[in-house]
């Protein structure tokens, strides 16, 4: 709780968050906003503007801690929940074919939330040999939605021939 | 039954030794009676000189009478011997005639039984044959006929079997051109499939747009969600 009128909940900064590279840059640019807190005089809403990171987490971050004055130490409170929390997270390991747009991001992470958790957080990595599709792995379990699964069932099966002869005349 | 020119001649021999046999038995008595007479001459001559002459004129009248009376049994026995013989000669030869005829007769007798006799056979045997020819023929013809019809049965069953062999053989022949060929489409179809594979996995990572990627996740998704994703 950050003083009297403290309106900001860790868990909706958590649910902003979209990746764990996301959650852990956040995490350091609190880190930063609450040592400069102690060094200057700077607001914290000034701090926040001026950190790098994305948009949507400082707006979030802003709306969370708007009207507050947020001391330091509060703020300290405040990482070392939102840390805890981050840790706490579910986190999917995400592979796509190539290396995902801010769009592929959303949707993803949007999907894991609704599908696994709120707080889920997402590890995203881009392999080209799974040519196309995502594979999920959560909690050990490797659910493989991939191209390259769906071309070797095709294979396996003799499914693909039949495909290409639909569509080519052999 | 006829007798033999053998026991003819025996029966001519004893009679002759019966003859001669008989001529000895008078000879022997004519000698007796003489010996007997001289005895009983020189008896009486003992007893009767006188009479002796008388009796001696008798006796020799006696002993001319017996001999003339020998003689004459003598000369009817040859007589008779001779008619006997004649007789059995006559007997012989009529014996003879009959016997050839008899012979003869019975040669003809049979020489016809024999040929009648043969020529019976010969009809019987011709009879028998021939009958026994035309069953030979009937039953070598119902053997023939069955034997055909055997031939005949045993033709249809092989060629039956002939046909299932070669059906066999056509069928077996079909499955492994078929079998070959299923084996090579299989093989070129699983060429085919390499090929493509290969090219797939070669051209997608490059070719796809990163706009078709993403349409591609958002399937993948779906299908996870559609899959019962279920945490």
């Amino acid at each position: 709780m950050i003083g009297q009128s403290k309106q900001y909940s860790s868990d909706d900064i958590v649910k902003a968050l979209q990746t764990k590279r996301e959650a852990e840059q956040v995490l350091s640019t609190l880190a930063d906003i609450s040592d400069a807190l102690f060094k200057t005089q700077n607001s914290y809403t000034n701090l926040l503007e001026n950190s790098n990171l994305p948009y949507e987490i400082s707006s979030v971050l802003n709306s969370q801690l708007a009207d507050t004055t947020a001391s330091p130490l509060e703020l300290e409170t405040l990482i070392l929940e939102l840390r805890n929390k981050i840790e706490n997270a579910p986190i999917a390991q995400v592979t796509v074919a190539k290396p995902p747009t801010k769009r592929l991001y959303l949707t993803i992470s949007k999907w894991c939330k609704a599908h696994i958790s709120p707080s889920c957080l997402i590890q995203l990595s881009h392999d080209y040999n799974i040519l196309g599709g995502v594979i999920i792995s959560y909690k050990g379990v490797v659910h493989d939605y991939s191209v390259r699964k769906e071309l070797n069932t095709l294979k396996s099966s003799g499914a693909l021939y039949n495909i290409i002869q639909k569509h080519v005349q052999l | 039954m006829l007798p033999t020119l053998e026991s003819i001649n025996t029966i001519i021999y004893f009679a002759n030794l019966v003859l001669l046999a008989l001529n000895i038995f008078l000879l022997i008595l004519v000698g007796l009676k003489r010996s007997s007479l001289q005895t009983q001459e020189q008896r009486i001559t003992k007893i009767y000189p006188n009479d002796l002459e008388q009796a001696q004129k008798k006796a020799l009248e006696i002993l001319q009478d017996a001999t003339e009376k020998s003689k004459t049994i003598i000369n009817n026995t040859e007589t008779v011997s001779e008619e006997t013989r004649t007789q059995l000669e006559q007997h012989i030869n009529e014996l003879l005639t009959h016997r050839a005829k008899l012979t003869d007769d019975a040669f003809n007798s049979f020489h016809e039984e024999t040929s009648s006799f043969f020529q019976k056979l010969q009809s019987d045997a011709r009879q028998k044959t021939e009958k026994s020819v035309a069953q030979a023929s009937s039953m070598a013809s119902e053997e023939i006929e069955a034997y055909i019809e055997e031939v005949k049965k045993h033709t249809i069953k092989l060629q039956q079997n002939t046909d299932e062999k070669i059906a066999q053989g056509l069928q077996s022949a079909r499955d492994e051109i078929n079998q070959y060929k299923s084996d090579k489409m299989e093989a070129i179809r699983q060429s085919f499939e390499d090929i493509v594979y290969d090219a797939l996995t070669t051209i997608l990572p490059e070719e796809l747009e990163i706009t078709l990627q993403e349409k591609i996740v958002d399937e993948a998704l779906k299908k996870a969600q559609k899959d019962g994703w279920d945490i």
